[in-house]
């Protein structure tokens, strides 16, 4: 009953800042219309017809064509879906593995601590974007592989986080008290340490997220992310760089989704952070 | 100078030795992950047949065991600087490397510059104006540029800039007028973070007593900010140096590529592009180095700014003063 009282507070003071709603707003009205893309697309968006090439946005063609005449809109639509989606997935990598890791570093000390801090260090002394290249060079290229890199290269800084957090919450008189109960390390870690790190661990996902996003459509502009004829919204501007003279949409519309969809989750983590910061004081 | 002394020397000699561990693990990783695809290398000599491959595999140590593959480019790395072969052109990469060194430093240079020259001062404006119409821009502002990717905020500065104004030259390095939009790109998102730090940062110095005592000594506000705030708020800042300087190197690896700055940057991509083996493990290892360095700039530069520090880091032992630092 309480509970749920605090979670709806919560909700309505997230909501209050007119700015946080705009974001959330916009980044779910992106979402949706990504997600909808097989529904909303007025063409295939592979179906080349270069007898169409470079035409200005019209009715047929919202955001006009590409140079080889294939439909922007369903391309920005497609690619939103993998740039968004692949995100996703190395977020969810990079925090799933690196609360588990850093729990169990932060929980059990020891040689499984000292193993795994080795291991982050060594990782963390590689700059991140680096590392994700290399990874996806290990991986294998063009197959969309670079989503488990950027989740392993971001897991190390959610490892150090987890690990800290895991720490200052061992200090804690209860943990002493659970562990004197009889409690098993497993319950311990679920009720009583999860819960309470879980403030900054939804903060470092907003932060990991927009970073992947960044890394992801960074990687797609180098041409080092996905091949042709796939396409996330970095191989969109890239590709439509070379027509910036003659048509600059092509390459500033994804530019503007990427900064609006960066930018809204960064604001999305703002609101987060004013609101779960809030009720901490 | 007492700031140059033999300790001051000692410091800095013992961070450049601690370098060297850590320049291995650097190696060792991307050399495993890179041996761990066998492309490149074998690639381009499939012409050759029977004895001829097998010497030439033994001049490139193809086949041999991968510790002794590493340990042979790490002693080449440490002792002639010497960062392999790329199998394309048969040059060193260090020799393709060394001419392209002095771009992406320039690049960084300038680029942190101009994240200090501009970032802290309106951190600092922003700070004293705090809750004012001016805190209230320089925030949204800095959230909004923090917040674009490089390459698109090159392609909507080209755009205006090169295309439609057409005043700045949209890409390679002639004069000056180059540098312009590829620093404007490069320190965009230092700047932003920089701004919001240094306004935490004031804020923070602000906050304390001895403002309250200066303030109700009487001494005016300019005289409390400029003479008193802003030096206790310099330590914080400088610290937060080399957190910007890794930024902005790492920046450059986009922004040379987008802008064909013929520097690290763009070499590290184009072999990754290319596959190159050599390359991408030599100007990996580069960067690097480069981030240690300027790790290391940056700590001297907070121990010189700080004597507080300095005593205890210099006059403490090594292992302290890896803590400290």
């Amino acid at each position: 009953m309480r509970e749920q009282a605090v979670w709806k507070r919560k909700i309505k003071q997230f909501f209050r800042n007119p700015l946080t709603v705009i974001a959330f707003l916009l980044f779910v009205f992106i979402v949706v219309i990504c997600l909808c893309a097989p529904l909303l697309a007025q063409d295939n968006y592979n179906a080349v017809n270069v007898y169409q090439g470079l035409q200005p946005p019209s009715a047929a063609h919202f955001f006009g064509t590409d140079n080889l005449g294939r439909d922007m809109f369903s391309r920005v639509l497609y690619a939103g879906r993998i740039t968004l989606g692949y995100s996703l997935i190395a977020t969810l990598i990079a925090v799933i593995s690196g609360t588990v890791l850093g729990v169990i570093s932060g929980y059990f000390g020891g040689t499984v601590d000292a193993v795994i801090m080795r291991i982050t260090e060594i990782l963390s002394a590689i700059p991140y974007f680096l590392l994700v290249i290399v990874f996806e060079i290990m991986l294998g290229f063009g197959q969309g592989n670079f989503k488990y890199a950027m989740g392993v290269a971001a897991a190390p800084a959610i490892i150090h986080m987890v690990r800290a957090e895991t720490l200052s919450v061992m200090s804690n008189e209860f943990i002493e008290a659970a562990k004197a109960l009889g409690f098993s390390d497993i319950v311990i870690i679920l009720r009583h340490v999860l819960n309470n790190i879980l403030n900054s661990l939804i903060l470092h996902t907003t932060s990991t997220y927009s970073d992947a996003m960044l890394t992801c459509s960074v990687l797609g502009y180098l041409g080092i992310g996905f091949q042709p004829p796939q396409a996330d919204w970095g191989t969109l501007v890239a590709s439509g760089y070379s027509a910036l003279r003659v048509n600059p949409h092509l390459a500033l519309i994804p530019c503007g989704l990427i900064m609006i969809c960066v930018l809204s989750v960064n604001l999305i983590g703002n609101g987060l952070r004013d609101t779960l910061e809030g009720d901490k004081s | 100078m007492i700031i140059l002394g033999t300790d001051m020397l000692k410091y800095i000699l013992k961070r450049i030795l601690m370098m060297i561990p850590v320049i291995l693990m650097v190696i060792l990783v991307v050399f495993l992950m890179l041996n761990s695809v066998s492309f490149g290398r074998g690639l381009h000599i499939h012409v050759f047949q029977g004895d001829l491959l097998d010497s030439v595999f033994r001049f490139l140590h193809i086949g041999d065991n991968w510790l002794g593959q590493y340990l042979r480019y790490s002693y080449n790395v440490f002792t002639k600087f010497d960062l392999g072969l790329a199998s394309e052109t048969n040059w060193k990469v260090s020799f393709e490397v060394s001419g392209r060194i002095i771009y992406t430093l320039r690049l960084t240079v300038y680029g942190l510059l101009a994240v200090i020259l501009i970032g802290v001062p309106l951190g600092i404006v922003s700070a004293i104006h705090v809750n004012k119409w001016q805190d209230r821009v320089i925030s949204v502002l800095s959230l909004f540029f923090s917040s674009i990717p490089n390459y698109c905020l090159a392609t909507f500065l080209v755009f205006i800039f090169s295309l439609w104004l057409e005043i700045l030259p949209p890409m390679g390095i002639t004069s000056w007028v180059s540098y312009i939009l590829p620093v404007a790109v490069i320190s965009m998102e230092g700047i932003a973070q920089t701004v919001r730090m240094t306004r935490s940062i004031v804020l923070e110095t602000l906050d304390k007593q001895f403002v309250t005592a200066l303030r109700s000594k009487g001494i005016s506000e300019r005289n409390t900010i400029y003479k008193h705030v802003l030096r206790n708020s310099l330590v914080p800042i400088v610290s937060l140096l080399s957190q910007i300087a890794t930024k902005v190197l790492c920046g450059t690896i986009i922004v040379e590529t987008f802008f064909s700055i013929p520097g690290i940057g763009q070499y590290l991509i184009a072999a990754v592009r290319q596959r190159s083996y050599a390359r991408i493990l030599g100007s990996s290892v580069m960067i690097a180095a480069l981030l240690m360095i300027i790790d290391i700039i940056a700590d001297v530069l907070y121990l010189v700014i700080n004597p507080a520090v300095r005593a205890n880091v210099l006059n403490s032992s090594g292992k302290q003063a890896k803590t400290n630092a």
